[in-house]
């Protein structure tokens, strides 16, 4: 058993050789080298004209409002020039906070049943069948939301229906695969001698769920949440077709919401002139929170390896 | 530019087909829609919270609402925001508290349309000027259409292009 199976999580899994060393390479590999290379340019060169366009086509309205006027006004009305972006923040952070409140405890109380307690053909079985919701595309998930859940919550509660509320509960049912899987492969990395560790104390099988196995596989859990916040603030059609789309600071679970995604979608399609750039500004600030949360995502990973006591590959071949 | 008229379209104050709600008048429906008027029975209607339904900003249908009906007044930032004609269709459809607004020709049985100042939308009241809230529907040309683009006008604003356009619920404009 490598030390790195342990406890790494399963994106770290590397071959432990390391890189190859070429010496005396055929013309034929040289090729071949270059061809990867390009295709890895591509990838990166794409992020960085992206990245690029959003700062050009956003930057300029930003500028205009005044950075802290564009992140903390309230009022986004762009027939009246009034460009606020902060009740879409709180949209997305409210509806992402409620979503993981409902899915992560299922996710990984999921997890925890499929690699320790199911039969190992069932555990298997189930498990394709969670990756399965993954692959459902997210306006399906939407189109039910809107058919079932919205009447139903109006029914329910006599409001419109359209509300953080349902927006949550479709994005907490469609993070629930992929905390799922990721916490089901970090379960699954952790060695079996710690089971029988626990089995040799007199422990219980919960015991040794609860004390040892969910702990030692904490940090590869809690990328698993921060994927599932990546999807949750990403996620823009299922969210546009439940949620209302009020551009106001929601007040409560049944408030109609706007998130940042499905507001750029809601109405980029008629924008033009400062509101198409607003828009833009949108994007920049949506994309100051995805790269502060993978930054975040780094760092939690890292911690959690050194946490654990296990030292960190050498090779050079660890990096996110 | 050069603007060409081929239709004008009501746009038609929609409401669940079960709402005893029959009329408004526009001081109304401008409060309604302000968010100042916040219950159905303020305006001879059922005791609950009226659920206002609008378009986003930047719609075209939102823009001449906001002209015809809002005046200087901005539509309540707390109302459900839905991208299109269709879903606001649905959204009123399926909820009898709601209110919204959509393209006269959309109209159908799950939804009433709503008589403002005493007046149902419809061709008739459109074309002679007592429904109020009719925008145009405009062809742009850069100048003096010429070629293909003067026939397919010309086919347009004919007797076979206007009966077409009538057929799906705009009102000719000749």
């Amino acid at each position: 058993m490598s030390y790195r199976k342990e406890g790494s999580p399963f994106w770290r899994t590397t071959v432990s050789s390391g890189r190859v060393r070429s010496q005396g390479r055929t013309a034929n590999e040289r090729v071949v080298e270059r061809v990867l290379f390009c295709c890895a340019l591509t990838a990166v060169s794409a992020l960085a004209l992206i990245t690029a366009f959003i700062f050009a086509e956003g930057m300029p309205e930003l500028g205009r409002t005044g950075p802290a006027r564009f992140v903390f006004g309230t009022t986004w009305s762009p027939s009246r020039g009034m460009f606020g972006v902060l009740p879409m923040i709180a949209g997305s952070v409210a509806v992402t906070l409620a979503a993981l409140l409902m899915g992560v405890p299922v996710a990984v109380a999921c997890a925890v049943f499929l690699a320790e307690m199911a039969p190992p053909r069932a555990g298997v079985l189930l498990k394709a069948l969670v990756e399965l919701l993954s692959a459902v595309p997210s306006v399906v998930y939407g189109f039910v939301g809107l058919t079932t859940l919205v009447p139903l919550i109006r029914e329910w509660t006599g409001a419109p229906g359209f509300s953080v509320l349902a927006a949550s509960v479709v994005l907490a049912i469609m993070v629930m695969p992929t905390i799922t899987s990721v916490s089901y492969e970090s379960l699954k990395a952790v060695p079996g001698s710690y089971r029988d560790g626990v089995a040799a104390l007199g422990g219980t099988r919960w015991q040794a769920i609860r004390m040892v196995v969910l702990p030692a596989a904490r940090s590869g859990i809690v990328a698993g949440i921060i994927l599932g916040i990546g999807r949750c603030l990403g996620e823009t059609m299922a969210v546009l077709m439940v949620a209302g789309n009020a551009p106001v600071i929601p007040t409560s679970l049944l408030s109609p919401v706007r998130t940042l995604t499905s507001g750029i979608a809601l109405e980029m399609g008629y924008a033009s002139g400062r509101h198409r750039e607003a828009l833009f500004g949108t994007a920049v600030v949506l994309f100051a929170m995805i790269a502060a949360l993978n930054l975040l995502t780094r760092y939690v990973a890292s911690k959690g390896a050194v946490f654990g006591g296990r030292r960190r590959p050498r090779d050079g071949s660890a990096g996110a | 530019m050069l603007p060409i008229l081929i239709a004008t379209d009501a746009i038609a104050v929609i409401v669940h087909a079960t709402n005893p709600v029959e009329g408004l008048s526009s001081d109304m429906l401008r409060d309604i829609f302000a968010g100042r008027m916040s219950r159905w029975s303020s305006v001879g209607g059922l005791d609950l919270p009226i659920h206002v339904v609008s378009r986003e900003e930047g719609s075209g249908t939102r823009s001449s609402f906001d002209e015809l009906v809002m005046g200087g007044t901005s539509v309540t930032s707390s109302a459900v925001v839905q991208d299109s004609n269709g879903s606001i269709l649905e959204t009123v459809a399926s909820d009898p508290q709601a209110v919204g607004y959509v393209s006269f020709g959309l109209v159908d049985l799950r939804v009433k349309a709503l008589a403002v100042d005493g007046v149902k939308p419809g061709p008739a009241s459109a074309r002679d000027g007592t429904y109020g809230i009719v925008r145009p529907f405009l062809f742009v040309t850069r100048e003096q259409p010429t070629g293909i683009v003067k026939e397919f006008v010309d086919f347009v604003v004919s007797e076979r292009g206007q009966s077409i356009l009538e057929d799906n619920g705009l009102i000719r404009a000749r």
